[in-house]
């Protein structure tokens, strides 16, 4: 076939000046008119709120910064930082527990696991706040043995011990499953080359499977924090003034309900902003052996 | 051949009711490099965690440059060493795996001064020179500062090599080493290997690449069903082998 047909020279010439093709995307008009759209109604939502003077914008603006929002604010974030402080040195504790191959001590830290995300945090915080109620005294010293001191449980568990041990306990239990399974995702080939370096389990865990679990376990312990920011707000049961409960204590003689929760809410949303840009600082960090992670995509509203 | 480096004696392992080594006598001197073929389940890459105390085993007892691995005997008992001792033993024991089992988190660099920094306590600038001069040595003198997932799974290999041989070990074991790589990969592993058998390191290498072991290794050990059935030159065991059961195996591979 191919053999048969000679060439003709005009046939070649035109197919040379053939223009070359220019690629033109396809348009996604779609996309754009949805885009279009969501604006006009978010922005119409957000000219409603902010031109409503029933949300009391002067008002809020009066208590923003007002002395005791900001006692608030800094107890919140106290408790937010000591017991998240807390939670993670249980959770890794009781995470490489519940992976221990005795059975008395992964049943211990299992229970402790159930128990803690069984009940409502905020029945543990009224418990710890009433544990003199049930041990009026406590013995601190060695036990089964006179040595050591009787202390009235009322003197050592104040409203802000009992708030941290019943958080920190609570968030413990959370933490300790993100951890393990984060320990979990690591190869079991890391540790036995560890191991066969000479590295004690120690060491191994510490140097080789921590880092390389946090990847997984950083996220959900973003998420944890940012949960125990508003968690921590179940303190005013046991009557400490938190940002929230701060907010509540001032509307409650003036009746500026809505301004108030508004105050508090602006607090809220700042704390997790910066939280949450920690968190990608961190995630940033231990994903650096990870080049495709640093490649994200640009976005844009029309190209 | 010189001195004894490990002598297996009277070696035996159940796992359960399966026996996965059974009265294994083996001796490696000093410089040798030995391969250990046969049958997956024989027992070959089992005999070699046994080496570094990353198994135990059950009966017998291995020493490795006259060394009890993992054990204190005192008279007719041994008594299990605290995990500190046991892991100074481990560490003059160097193993590559079939896997790599680079550190993800660390460059080529770090993964190789990692253990002399941290277990032998180097300072890390010494430790840094070594181990650059040891990656030069297999031929990564450009990757010092890669992480292992930029690396092929020959170099990744290579590293590995040169992580184990940081350690200054007496006997480096070899499991599979070469098994988990692309077949044009192969080569460039087994030419670092080779090249360390002429430096005269002790090598225990469980491997199904027969020309390796042809070329490069000074004896070979069938292994099946958790026994060292021969054991004994490359043309020996390849060419003339003494049994039925390892003709069978070595007409199935060749």
């Amino acid at each position: 076939m191919a053999k048969t047909t000679t060439a003709d020279p005009t046939d070649v010439a035109s197919e040379a000046t053939e223009p070359m093709l220019t690629y033109v995307p396809a348009s996604p008009w779609g996309t754009r008119i949805a885009a279009a759209l969501l604006s006009v109604i978010v922005g119409g939502f957000l000219i409603s709120i902010a031109g409503n003077a029933n949300f009391g914008w002067a008002v809020v603006g009066e208590y923003l910064f007002d002395a005791r929002i900001l006692s608030g604010l800094y107890l919140t974030i106290w408790l937010t930082v000591v017991t998240m402080i807390i939670g993670v040195v249980l959770g890794t504790i009781f995470a490489i527990m519940a992976m221990s191959n005795n059975i008395v001590i992964s049943t211990v830290a299992n229970a402790y696991i159930w128990f803690f995300r069984g009940t409502p945090v905020l029945v543990q915080l009224i418990f710890w706040y009433n544990l003199g109620a049930l041990f009026p005294e406590l013995f601190i010293g060695v036990p089964f043995t006179p040595w050591g001191m009787s202390v009235p449980t009322n003197t050592l568990i104040s409203p802000v011990t009992a708030a941290v041990l019943g958080l920190g306990l609570n968030e413990g239990a959370y933490m300790s499953e993100i951890i393990r399974s984060g320990l979990l995702s690591v190869d079991p080939g890391q540790r036995q080359a560890a191991t066969s370096l000479g590295m004690t389990r120690g060491k191994a865990l510490w140097r080789i499977v921590l880092p390389q679990a946090m990847p997984v376990i950083v996220p959900p312990t973003g998420n944890q924090t940012i949960g125990m920011l508003k968690t921590s707000s179940l303190v005013s049961v046991i009557s400490l003034s938190d940002l929230l409960y701060s907010a509540q204590t001032i509307y409650s003689r003036n009746f500026q309900t809505i301004p108030l929760l508004i105050v508090a809410c602006l607090w809220y949303l700042l704390a997790t902003t910066l939280l949450s840009l920690l968190q990608a600082r961190i995630e940033r960090h231990f994903a650096r052996s990870r080049q495709e992670i640093g490649a994200v995509p640009r976005r844009r509203i029309f190209r | 051949m010189s001195a004894p480096m490990i002598v297996f004696d009277r070696v035996s392992k159940n796992y359960g009711d399966l026996a996965v080594l059974r009265d294994i006598n083996l001796t490696v001197a000093a410089g040798e490099v030995i391969s250990l073929i046969g049958p997956s389940g024989s027992g070959k890459s089992t005999l070699l965690r046994c080496v570094n105390h990353l198994e135990r085993i059950e009966r017998g007892s291995i020493t490795v440059d006259g060394e009890l691995i993992g054990y204190r005997r005192n008279g007719n008992h041994a008594y299990e060493l605290p995990e500190k001792l046991i892991a100074r033993q481990r560490a003059r024991i160097g193993m590559v795996f079939q896997s790599f089992n680079l550190f993800g988190h660390m460059t080529a660099l770090e993964n190789v001064i990692e253990a002399p920094v941290h277990v032998l306590g180097i300072p890390r600038r010494e430790a840094e020179n070594l181990g650059a001069e040891l990656l030069v040595r297999v031929g990564l003198a450009d990757k010092l500062k890669s992480y292992p997932r930029m690396l092929s799974g020959g170099q990744q290999q290579r590293v590995a090599i040169a992580r184990a041989l940081a350690m200054k070990p007496k006997v480096i074991l070899f499991d599979e080493p070469t098994s988990a790589l692309d077949p044009e990969l192969v080569g460039e592993v087994l030419d670092v290997m080779r090249s360390l058998a002429a430096d005269g390191m002790t090598m225990m290498v469980v491997t199904h690449e027969m020309s390796f072991a042809r070329e490069v290794c000074h004896r070979i050990a069938f292994m099946e069903s958790g026994r060292i059935v021969e054991c004994s030159t490359p043309t020996e065991v390849l060419d003339n082998p003494a049994f039925e059961r390892t003709r069978t195996f070595l007409s199935k591979v060749q």
